[in-house]
């Protein structure tokens, strides 16, 4: 078979193969205005109350259906409609200006905002078609009920012409419905009708499946990779199988998801289900990790200057040593149902890591091995002396890399391969005293879900990669042995 | 008809568009009005886009008014703790 291989912005992780179908018609004219707005409306409200989606996907289609709701929006448009102008012109130039209020906002969160306008557009005038389940949808604009749609028809992933934001509510949307997404590819309709290969993470197309492709389908053994899994709820464990344990269990979501001090019941049964669900794997049950963008919940919320660099993590649980002691007793309360660790998040000198232990050891849980997370430089050039007073250590790579590169994570993000030399040369030091001082090091963070950090990561002397259920097929693929194995 | 104001302190680093369309569905529940003042603008919580481009952020203060047939001050209450607490971010 002759191949073909095209690369575009991989949107939504995942390996997929399938027929590509093309399946929107960009050239859709809507008649009448409000007609066009309430089918638009209608949809959005049935995708917000679809109890079967994630909260992540239902308040996503409740932002569209609050901008829908706009009367700006309704407004301009029919304005538009009045002067002259046709629907289809007066909706692409309404959500057009609306978007372009968004470009020169300091804050790049916000300026991101605005694509959502535009995909607004594209849902407004753009009609679909029914295909295949199982196919991988061809589109030029990639709107939101695009997404829903292709979710609701059984489509694996969907390539689309434009460029997206990779933190925009079209990229997080596609993630939390578990569909494959590449944007960025010229020519679409050449490939409708062939069977491809998409690899949604590093946005390559291969024309049939790749080799990579046929072996990951056919791995049976993920289990003996170092892999473990990063979750924020007990759920997530059951319905996750090949990994050797769970690297980080984010504790302070069972807080953030009630949206205050949930009841010690209610925390404590979340512990044990977690235990249980993990089958006697080790579960990592990293310590309520409040501060920079996840400020504490309700009335113990503070206000600070400069969240990043302000009191957050183990200094946050220092300063509520209520907070602490409470916490410490419920996974204490918890561990004989399962192989419980606790890791300590942001520790940045040793006595932090002896304060945490010695209240552990008062309340009744010095046999629970305790952990030292390693995400601040000053951790890293510790890692000697915090191997002496930690039962193993974990790279939190993302804090790690927003601290030494001065740069925020949601505007850096993993360094572009080739760039990271430095967060590496900081990793090495923190790998060679772990080895040398035979602790276990693991590695949760982006980093470790990225198949060429991965496998240096593993070279480096970490023990095992901790990732999300999403990414562990795709990083096992990484991972597996080169050569021979096909 | 009643109605009812407070202040409240923006935690957030920013607001944006889903916050917002959070605090809408919130009045929608407790069948309320709400407007939302900033700098002299006053804006209905449907105006979403309009609101995200005042671009509050934490520490910025706006004016929360309820306006409702019910219990309103127990609806302020709900609403004010709802965007204290973060707006459900």
């Amino acid at each position: 078979m002759s191949k073909m291989q095209v690369t575009g912005q991989g949107l939504s992780g995942g390996l997929i193969t399938g027929e590509a179908a093309l399946v929107q018609d960009v050239t859709g004219v809507a008649s009448d205005i409000s007609a066009m707005f309430t089918v638009a409306k209608r949809r959005y409200q049935q995708y917000a109350n679809d109890q079967s989606l994630s909260t992540e996907a239902r308040e996503v289609a409740l932002v569209y259906l609050s901008l829908i709701e706009d009367p700006l929006l309704l407004g301009t448009v029919q304005d538009k409609v009045r002067a002259g102008v046709t629907v289809r012109e007066a909706v692409l130039a309404t959500c057009g200006e609306l978007r372009a209020s968004f470009e020169y906002s300091k804050n790049a969160y916000l300026r991101a905002r605005g694509n959502d306008l535009l995909h607004l557009a594209g849902d407004l005038l753009g009609p679909n078609k029914e295909t295949a389940r199982g196919a991988i949808w061809l589109v030029a604009n990639l709107t939101p009920t695009l997404l829903f749609s292709a979710n609701e028809q059984g489509a694996k992933g969907i390539l689309c012409t434009g460029t997206l934001p990779t933190s925009g509510h079209l990229a997080i949307l596609a993630r939390s419905l578990g569909l494959v997404v590449v944007g960025g590819i010229e020519d679409i309709h050449k490939l409708d009708g062939l069977v491809i290969s998409v690899d949604g993470k590093s946005g390559v197309i291969y024309t049939g499946p790749t080799p990579e492709q046929v072996t990951v389908n056919s791995y049976a053994d993920a289990a003996d990779l170092p892999l473990w899994l990063n979750v924020s709820s007990s759920a997530e464990i059951g319905s996750t199988e090949g990994y050797r344990g769970v690297g980080l269990f984010r504790t302070e979501f069972i807080y953030l998801r009630s949206n205050s001090i949930p009841s010690r019941d209610t925390e404590c049964e979340e512990y044990k289900r977690a235990l249980l669900a993990a089958k006697g794997k080790p579960v990592v049950f990293r310590l309520l990790d409040f501060g920079a963008d996840k400020p504490l919940p309700g009335s113990l919320a503070k206000v600070e200057q400069n969240p990043m660099l302000g009191t957050r993590g183990v200094r946050l649980l220092l300063d509520e040593p209520d907070l602490l002691q409470r916490q410490l007793e419920l996974l204490i309360a918890a561990s004989p149902y399962g192989n419980l660790h606790i890791m300590v998040p942001m520790v940045t000198d040793v006595g932090e890591m002896c304060k945490v232990r010695s209240m552990l050891s008062s309340l009744g849980g010095g046999h629970i091995p305790l952990g030292a997370m390693v995400e601040t430089p000053a951790a890293a050039l510790l890692t000697r002396e915090l191997c002496s007073v930690s039962d193993f250590l974990s790279l939190g790579t993302n804090d790690l890399s927003a601290y030494v590169y001065a740069s925020d994570r949601m505007s850096l993000g993993v360094p572009a391969r080739g760039e990271a030399e430095a967060l590496m040369r900081l990793i090495k030091i923190v790998a060679d005293e772990a080895v040398a001082c035979n602790k276990s090091l693991g590695v949760c963070g982006e980093m470790a879900a990225d198949p060429v950090f991965a496998r240096r990561l593993i070279d480096l002397g970490c023990s095992y990669l901790s990732v999300s259920s999403q990414e562990l097929s795709y990083v096992a693929n990484a991972l597996k042995p080169r050569g021979g194995g096909v | 008809m009643s109605e009812e104001k407070a202040l409240v302190t923006i935690r957030n680093d920013v607001i944006h568009f889903r916050p917002i369309a959070r605090l809408k569905d919130l009045g929608r529940k407790l069948d309320v009005d709400i407007y939302l003042s900033y700098q002299g603008e006053t804006f209905s919580i449907s105006s979403i886009i309009a609101i995200t481009a005042w671009e509050l952020q934490r520490g910025c203060q706006i004016e929360v008014l309820v306006r409702g047939t019910g219990d309103v001050s127990s609806e302020l209450r709900t609403i004010v703790a709802f965007v204290e607490g973060g707006w459900g971010e």
